[in-house]
């Protein structure tokens, strides 16, 4: 009967431990990638805005070469502010599912402004304003290129939204399994409660051991150094995700490994002091 | 036995079922998901590489190929137009980064000596095109890359709107260079149409 019940043990130990993995996983994923709030302030730390800010700088200055036009029309046409603000509305969209546009009105008046004070409105041919009008629309489709990344940031909104589906309907649910086998391994030990904490103790550290089996094979297999994607302060945003990732199972793990080492050895001291006793 | 041993020996045993937990859930995750994870890895790794990694290998033409192309947004060849006193260098690419230094190779195009249709871009200013109306037929264009020097004479002209792919066709029967810019010359603003100098390959 005691051999049944712990082989019985044995697998919910196992269970016990999947399930903790499992939760663990789904708790990292909804706390760091699926909230809007982390990613913003990810944002902030790999200086993304300033990044994307300078990013437009030079993509609009390449249009200045063939259009004739001296390259102060592009001056204080967009401010630091108006892009970090932008970019916000662009994440709201992919977290939020949302379709809210970019205002480019304001920017095309200022450029249009600048242009005529720098080439003088009244000497313009027709086909001249009509070039003009065509260059302020592109420079207004390059600003909103570079912040939105079409079709990129579209296609993960609905990759994102997909996951907090998911994620929503399993995570109130999934944080119970773990308890309600914790609770029947802690039931069929209720006479040897120390067994039952050794059993629970063994399914924390097998789970904090493959954390770090993972981590490392993670570290190993990808090079999250040269991660490039799309451009290079999108790359700095998602090399800092996946590093923050890491460590939180890093230290998740180390946390688990060592107390359910010290709480197995308490419990073999307390089992041994019985026998003793006995 | 004393009572530090008997603590320890169970402890061991515990690790032990602990680290045959671990070896079983590897053994289950690699057999649900092996699949997966070496595809996802894949994946993770066409965007991981190092670019900064020197892997520079010269470029060679044999019987109308080239082996080890050059890398984008690398200078591999000048280009020059002698009635119009242009020498520029051509870079691998047609980014507006690349424009900003020389003359940009559509990178959906051949190269020199393959054989195809070669299609070159540089802005009109100064520089560079802007000089381009006044080529006609049979003037010169040379294009001196890393691996040969190639000659072509012009043998058209045409002005096209932006959107008209078509009058810029991608082949591989004849070696037709197809180099544009931006028109009208002094534009302001954007220009919508590109005025296209076509020239046949005459020695290589």
């Amino acid at each position: 009967m005691k051999i049944f019940k712990n082989i019985i043990s044995i697998i919910l130990a196992f269970l016990l431990m999947l399930s903790i993995l499992l939760t663990v996983a789904l708790q990292i994923v909804s706390s760091t990638i699926l909230n809007k709030d982390y990613i913003f302030g990810k944002l902030d730390e790999a200086n993304y805005y300033n990044n994307v800010y300078e990013q437009i700088k030079d993509s609009l200055a390449g249009y200045i070469g063939p259009s004739g036009l001296d390259e102060e029309v592009l001056e204080n046409i967009y401010t630091r502010e108006q892009v970090k603000e932008d970019i916000n509305l662009i994440i709201n969209n992919i977290y939020e599912n949302k379709d809210d546009k970019i205002n480019t009105e304001d920017i095309k008046e200022k450029l249009q402004n600048n242009i005529e004070a720098s080439v003088g409105s009244g000497l313009l041919t027709k086909e001249n304003k009509k070039s003009i009008e065509d260059f302020i629309d592109k420079i207004a489709d390059e600003y909103v290129q570079n912040i939105s990344h079409d079709p990129y940031f579209e296609k993960l909104g609905i990759i994102m939204n997909k996951a907090k589906d998911i994620v929503g309907k399993v995570d109130g649910i999934i944080i119970f399994v773990p308890i309600i086998l914790a609770v029947v391994i802690l039931l069929l030990n209720i006479k040897q409660i120390s067994s039952a904490i050794r059993f629970i103790s063994i399914s924390i550290l097998t789970s904090g051991l493959i954390g770090i089996v993972i981590k490392l094979f993670i570290e190993a297999k990808i090079n999250i150094s040269n991660i490039l994607i799309i451009n290079d302060s999108f790359s700095e945003v998602i090399k800092n995700v996946i590093n923050s990732i890491l460590n939180n199972i890093n230290t998740m793990s180390i946390i688990g490994i060592i107390g359910s080492i010290v709480i197995i050895v308490l419990t073999n001291i307390i089992k041994v002091n019985r026998q003793t006793i006995e | 036995m004393p009572k530090v041993i008997k603590i320890f020996k169970a402890t061991i045993i515990d690790l032990i079922v602990a680290f045959l937990f671990v070896i079983a859930t590897l053994v289950l995750v690699k057999i649900v998901f092996g699949q997966s994870i070496d595809t996802a890895i894949m994946l993770m790794n066409t965007v991981a590489i190092d670019t900064k990694k020197d892997v520079h290998v010269d470029t060679v033409l044999e019987d109308s190929s080239l082996k080890n192309y050059p890398e984008y947004g690398t200078k591999y060849a000048t280009i020059e137009i002698p009635k119009i006193n242009v020498k520029q260098d051509v870079y691998f690419g047609s980014s507006l980064e690349i424009l900003k230094k020389g003359v940009g190779h559509d990178s959906g195009s051949y190269f020199p000596g393959e054989g195809g249709s070669i299609i070159y871009m540089g802005h009109n200013s100064k520089n560079v095109f802007r000089r381009f109306s006044e080529l006609q037929k049979g003037d010169e264009i040379i294009v001196d890359t890393t691996y040969g020097t190639f000659k072509y004479r012009i043998y058209d002209m045409q002005l096209v709107n932006e959107t008209e792919k078509d009058k810029l066709p991608i082949q591989k029967d004849k070696e037709i260079l197809m180099v544009y810019t931006c028109y009208p010359f002094n534009n302001i603003g954007y220009a919508t149409q590109r005025y296209v100098v076509y020239a046949e390959l005459v020695e290589e």
